[in-house]
């Protein structure tokens, strides 16, 4: 367990290394990420069952983060929720891959580097139709993502992070109910436009910033979008919000192209061909240019989302 | 330990999937291979030293391509012989590393994937690249006449066999099920390796590396020559190793039509190991290096990678896998390619 609280640490000065992908990174090492999946139902619960199928390399991924120099590595519960697991009929065993997921993380963590912190990632359930999952879902958002935040912190989190969360109204809903396990909160805002800077769905980050006032959140990072989503993404999120910023960009991954010609990558960029891992041009030196932007310009706390791996991570610590 | 011998099973024309990548992997995992290494020194002894300091690294990385479907793995005893070990200070450690890379293998194949076979594999010192610049009594005097001697002209034939026969033996004591010589980049070499490795009494394939795109061998030698050579000598397969896929594919041409026995091919695909050391470097599949990024597979994602593994089980080759800078990722992609399912 670190002996600075992860608040402090931040406070201390030097900007936080995160860890990289971690589902792109069990995809790779042939953990099955696409349990009962098609090209029909989409990912299903991902990455979730690994964290009990395959905790080994759960771990092992954690730990790989650690050796490269991440400060911070994220815990594998992205969809260790009730609604993603409801996909392949697993719903009632949510809190048991929860748990799993944050004990494969403090396990790596206190093997590798007791002083690194544990950031619960959760997203939310993604009940599409294109409206704010707080509308569709009402209290039981909320109740899910307080209820899995409490798990979490129950189990050694160190900062809560409801992350990959796509509208205004459901980054509010998630930060508060968070926010009831008594830990920091950290939130991730999910693929950016790179043309206008707006959030997913045009909603736009000066806006996000001004409603996040008053509300329980230290830190907001821009996530799983590409490079220079963030870079245009940061210019407008940094003069609307108090607090800290950060980002951690995917890549390139396209989970699903083993199973159909996939159009879009989750980056939104044009996926080429059936690989699930394209970085194109965002090598490790590259990415690493884009980190010491970001730093330049205010952020503090950076790492990768899907597709960024160990090396991309060991060239961010070199401009750090 | 597997039920069938990999002979068997290749003379029954089946078309094994190999590994990839260990020591770029490893590399990019964070683990220290770059131990005394400085741009005036090169490599030093790479991937040796991660066996004992980092073992259970290994270990998971060869647990990861037996996940996604590699029948044989390499053991990481590419560099674990006294002359290499020596370039650390760590020559009389040489059993201690290679035992431990026998075992990092056979614990994950009995963990991981019983059928699995493992190979060991073991590079010559590579002493010409420095020739020159060695100054050792492990060195005959005087040193060999011309450019690039094979590296059994400048240890001495006594030395270089007796390396890599010791560690053969060692290698099939820890339960290795063949030796495979490999990174030769001379015919001397090539035929010195393979009778000394075959004293274990395991069958003994030959990777030879560094084809050019004309097909011919590191320092100008033809392969048909190699062929030639190797008659009469205990070699059950050659695969050409660490090389780009297209001079892969003309090496192969060539050693279908001269060499009587199995052959394979295991390409380097872009891997750049002193890159953060020194700018503008050569990678070790002999393209040149963009920047300073220690991979750089830029033209060979694993579905590329794949389509070249089709194109060479279509030529006959029976051992297919991935060496520097290619990853689980690669080896999964070529499988239902190689094995059909």
């Amino acid at each position: 367990m670190p002996s600075l609280s992860i608040t402090d640490r931040l406070n201390a000065g030097a900007p936080l290394l995160m860890d990289g992908g971690t589902g792109s990174e069990l995809h790779r090492r042939g953990a099955n990420v696409l349990v009962d999946t098609t090209a029909e139902t989409g990912q299903q619960a991902w990455s979730a069952t690994a964290n009990i199928e395959f905790a080994d390399v759960v771990q092992q991924v954690h730990q790989d983060y650690m050796r490269v120099g991440a400060e911070v590595i994220i815990s594998n519960n992205f969809w260790t929720i009730p609604y993603r697991l409801a996909t392949i009929g697993l719903e009632d065993r949510w809190e048991d891959y929860a748990r799993a997921a944050m004990r494969n993380a403090v396990k790596a963590r206190d093997a590798q580097n007791p002083d690194a912190y544990v950031a619960a990632g959760i997203a939310p359930p993604g009940a599409g139709n294109d409206a704010p999952d707080v509308r569709s879902l009402g209290d039981e958002y909320r109740k899910q993502y307080a209820d899995h935040a409490k798990l979490c912190a129950e189990e050694g989190a160190d900062v809560i992070l409801p992350e990959y969360v796509g509208y205004i109204a459901d980054c509010i809903a998630a930060v508060d109910a968070c926010a009831e396990a008594g830990l920091p909160v950290w939130l991730g805002v999910r693929h950016i436009n790179a043309e206008d800077a707006s959030m997913q769905y045009r909603e736009s980050l000066a806006d996000l910033g001004a409603a996040l006032n008053g509300h329980p959140v230290d830190a907001v990072l821009l996530m799983c979008s590409n490079p220079q989503a963030i870079t245009t993404g940061l210019k407008v999120l940094i003069p609307a919000f108090d607090g800290v910023v950060g980002a951690y960009p995917n890549l390139g991954y396209a989970p699903l192209a083993q199973l159909y010609e996939p159009t879009m990558l989750s980056n939104q960029l044009p996926a080429d061909g059936s690989d699930f891992i394209q970085l194109g041009e965002y090598s490790p030196s590259r990415t690493a240019e884009f980190v010491k932007d970001w730093l330049d310009m205010g952020a503090r706390i950076v790492g990768g989302c899907c597709a960024s791996g160990p090396e991309h991570i060991m060239a961010m610590r070199a401009v750090m | 330990m597997p039920g069938q011998s990999v002979t068997d099973r290749l003379n029954a024309g089946e078309v094994l999937l190999m590994d990839g990548g260990m020591g770029s992997e490893l590399h990019r995992r964070g683990v220290n291979v770059l131990k005394d290494a400085t741009e005036a020194t090169g490599l030093e002894t790479w991937t040796a030293q991660a066996n004992v300091d980092a073992g259970d690294v290994v270990t998971q990385i060869h647990q990861d391509y037996l996940r996604v479907g590699a029948d044989i793995i390499i053991t990481n005893s590419f560099w674990t012989r006294p002359t290499v070990l020596r370039r650390s200070g760590l020559e009389d450690r040489w059993e201690e590393y290679a035992t431990a890379a026998a075992r990092n293998a056979v614990t994950a194949r009995d963990a991981m994937a019983p059928e699995a076979y493992v190979a060991g594999g073991m590079a010559p010192p590579n002493l010409q690249r420095r020739f020159g610049t060695e100054t050792s009594d492990y060195l005959v005097s005087p040193l060999p006449e011309g450019n690039n001697p094979p590296d059994v002209d400048i240890m001495g034939r006594d030395r270089f066999h007796g390396e890599f026969a010791d560690e053969s033996r060692l290698l099939a004591r820890e339960g290795a099920d063949v030796m495979l010589p490999e990174y030769m980049g001379r015919i001397a070499d090539c035929v010195e390796s393979v009778d000394a490795c075959a004293e274990a009494g395991k069958p003994v394939w030959l990777g030879v590396r560094h084809v050019a795109d004309d097909g011919a061998m590191h320092y100008g030698e033809s392969l048909a020559d190699l062929a030639a050579a190797l008659e009469g000598h205990p070699v059950d397969a050659i695969l050409v190793m660490c090389s780009n896929p297209p001079a892969t594919t003309a090496a192969l041409h060539i050693l279908r039509d001269a060499f009587d026995g199995v052959i394979g091919a295991y390409p380097n695909i872009g891997y750049n190991p002193t890159g953060p050391l020194r700018d503008n470097p050569l990678l070790t599949n002999q393209e040149e290096a963009k920047g300073q990024d220690i991979l750089q597979t830029g033209s060979y994602p694993p579905s590329r990678l794949a389509e070249y593994a089709a194109e060479w089980k279509e030529m006959g080759a029976q051992i297919i896998g991935g060496c520097c800078a290619s990853g689980p990722e690669h080896i999964m992609a070529m499988r239902p390619i190689v094995k059909g399912a």
